[in-house]
């Protein structure tokens, strides 16, 4: 079984090198660690570039949306999330602009492959991960891949489509065996993701939290409680009817969100199933506010079992 | 129809009009930039009326640079704009109306009304992009330009900037990214030494745009006599030397912004400046307002008669919309 970040990258650059007329650019991504590996396997052709760029980001987002702008295909790797907080001028203003003037089917495509680095020991300035706020801002889709089944399908699926989107790994899981799940259903539109099917509970996972919601279903398993298991993605107008089905046949809802946003994408899907018949009983586990530098946040992102089975009022069946 | 002494019709019957392009045997450059100054004097008198919500920068003083932008400007080339945009989009499209109803938020504008006036970019007048946020257009056009070599298209991109905009870090960040890519990209600096109401002494050290554009090695250039004709021959021999040369270049233009920095001028009841069309075409003298630089370079006589013409025409314009109101 490969690792993660090499799984994920073979996966991208298969599509990035089936795009024509397009400038792939980024800095440091034609040599050195690839971005830790983020960019590697990208092959130039006859009308498609790999460029090797200069330290400007904010330039990096307005040339992209240039080139959308003109027909053509762009994708921009950035080694971290928080470097496009430079960009964001050009995901709010520049594509609120070209959608408003031109209409998505005359942009080429335009995408932001980008590593998210939170795992708590970067320092307080380099630990921006909530990549759902940052695509809010701008009303851009954004997915958060993180395993090889959401891999393919946004990969597939996005990079090729016009217009501009987000798609962000996960640092934390570079070096981890990369979750190969079988059976997976999606959204169309790469919103929703449902790797298992349960009856007593249905986990949403929100941002990078898959990871802590599978050992949470394995925990809960071991207690009797059998739990479907989503992922989501801060998709514009998602369609979420898989996971509104879901919730209303178990009734019971826990969403988990290991970004640091007050009000991300946890809390749409919240207010989401509260909506949907019969869900009772929904809890938020996201990150409390002050986080203190150097721990490691993975304590924060998930509540034990038997925490979970408390707040939901879950009947175990283990001793 | 007309005051006393000027050829040009009371400022209320202009409310709601338009006026008519010259005719195909009169587009000289100086003709079409009389008739460019005209057509800024045509919105100020609406906005005057407040004909229009969305705020409109016009640039009184800029025509030259305007003028000799759109005469240099190849079949391919792609201009980018800021919100100081209106005389551009005049130019380029060379039309009033369907500006008009685009200010007007009206389905008939140029846009189809959704564009507003900052950021209003005719695509069908070569016009790829304008924006109302300063140092957002450079790397737009830079991509643009780099869109050009992707698909091997002819043509250079123009991104026009003030000297407000300039002082964005966009601006060497573009420059260094033209300059690392060889991208046809013509940076053109409208100097007018404001931002908003802010002179450049009043709020920043002096940039020496020659002297940066010499640190990333980019071609630089400087006008400033504001003659509409030697602005025109130097703008084109630019344009040659980039399809020689290669990219980018950088042009700098020293002009006077002769109106307020957004909606009418005079902009309140006290205001220092005004402007009426019923006093004239022209706003200022020789060398800052570009039209009376023209009147002295060709003669008050050539002068007269490309305004007579004009005049004519936008009375007898505004006449048959009176008789067809």
């Amino acid at each position: 079984m490969g690792k993660y970040l090499s799984s994920v990258n073979e996966i991208i650059a298969r599509e990035v090198n089936r795009l024509e007329c397009a400038l792939v650019y980024g800095e440091n991504i034609d040599r050195g660690s690839y971005l830790s590996g983020l960019s590697k396997n990208l092959t130039a052709g006859s009308r498609r570039r790999i460029l090797n760029v200069g330290n400007c980001e904010y330039t990096h987002c307005g040339v992209g949306f240039g080139v959308m702008l003109a027909g053509a295909n762009a994708v921009l790797f950035v080694k971290q999330l928080d470097f496009m907080l430079l960009g964001m001028d050009h995901f709010v203003s520049t594509y609120g602009l070209l959608r408003a003037g031109q209409g998505l089917d005359r942009l080429g495509s335009f995408t932001i492959v980008v590593a998210v680095y939170d795992q708590g020991h970067q320092g307080p300035q380099s630990s921006f991960n909530d990549v759902a706020s940052m695509c809010s801002m701008a009303r851009v889709s954004g997915f958060t891949v993180t395993n090889l089944a959401d891999a393919t399908a946004v990969a597939e699926q996005e990079i090729h489509r016009p217009g501009f989107r987000i798609i962000a790994l996960t640092q934390k899981s570079a070096g981890e065996d990369v979750f190969a799940p079988q059976g997976v259903v999606h959204s169309g539109d790469c919103a929703a993701f449902r790797y298992f099917v349960g009856s007593d509970l249905t986990i949403v996972c929100a941002n990078f939290s898959l990871r802590n919601g599978l050992a949470l279903r394995a925990e809960l398993a071991a207690r009797g409680i059998s739990s479907s298991v989503f992922s989501v993605n801060p998709v514009i107008d998602p369609d979420w009817r898989l996971l509104a089905a879901d919730a209303e046949r178990t009734g019971a809802v826990l969403v988990l969100d290991d970004s640091k946003g007050l009000m991300g994408l946890g809390h749409r899907v919240c207010e989401f199933v509260s909506r949907c018949r019969s869900v009772q009983r929904v809890h938020l586990v996201n990150r409390p506010v002050d986080i203190p530098f150097g721990v490691d946040l993975e304590e924060y992102a998930v509540p034990s079992a038997e925490a979970v089975i408390a707040m939901l009022g879950l009947r175990s069946t283990s001793p | 129809m007309t005051n006393p002494g000027s050829p040009w019709p009371d400022a209320a019957v202009l409310l709601g009009g338009d006026t008519s392009r010259l005719p195909r045997d009169e587009r000289s450059p100086a003709a079409r930039m009389i008739q460019l100054r005209l057509w800024q004097h045509l919105v100020n008198e609406l906005l005057k009326q407040k004909a229009f919500k969305v705020p409109v920068h016009l640039a009184f003083g800029a025509e030259a640079v305007v003028t000799a932008v759109d005469e240099s400007m190849a079949v391919d080339d792609q201009l980018v704009l800021t919100h100081r945009n209106a005389a551009y989009n005049m130019a380029r499209a060379d039309s009033l109306e369907g500006l008009l109803a685009e200010y007007r938020s009206l389905p008939t504008g140029a846009c189809a009304g959704v564009l507003g006036s900052m950021n209003l970019a005719v695509p069908t007048a070569g016009i790829a992009y304008a924006s109302s946020i300063l140092g957002n257009n450079f790397s737009v056009a830079c991509g643009l330009a780099f869109a050009k070599v992707l698909k091997d298209e002819a043509g250079a991109v123009w991104v026009v900037t003030g000297d407000g905009a300039a002082e964005e870090g966009g601006f060497y960040e573009a420059l260094v990214f033209a300059r690392s890519h060889g991208l046809r990209v013509v940076f053109l600096i409208d100097n007018n030494d404001h931002s908003m109401v802010s002179s450049i002494r009043e709020r920043r050290c002096e940039i020496r745009f020659d002297r940066m554009c010499e640190a990333v090695n980019v071609p630089y250039r400087a006008f400033d006599s504001n003659d509409v004709i030697t602005y025109v021959a130097g703008l084109r021999g630019v344009r040659r030397e980039l399809n020689e040369a290669g990219g980018p270049v950088c042009v700098e233009f020293r002009t006077a912004l002769l109106n307020q920095h957004a909606g009418p001028t005079p902009g309140w009841p006290t205001d220092p400046l005004s402007i009426s069309l019923a006093a004239g075409l022209l706003v200022g003298s020789a060398p800052r307002d570009p039209v009376a630089v023209l009147q002295a370079t060709i003669g008050a006589e050539s002068f007269g008669r490309i305004e007579s013409m004009l005049a004519a025409r936008t009375v007898a314009r505004v006449s048959n919309e009176a008789n067809h109101g």
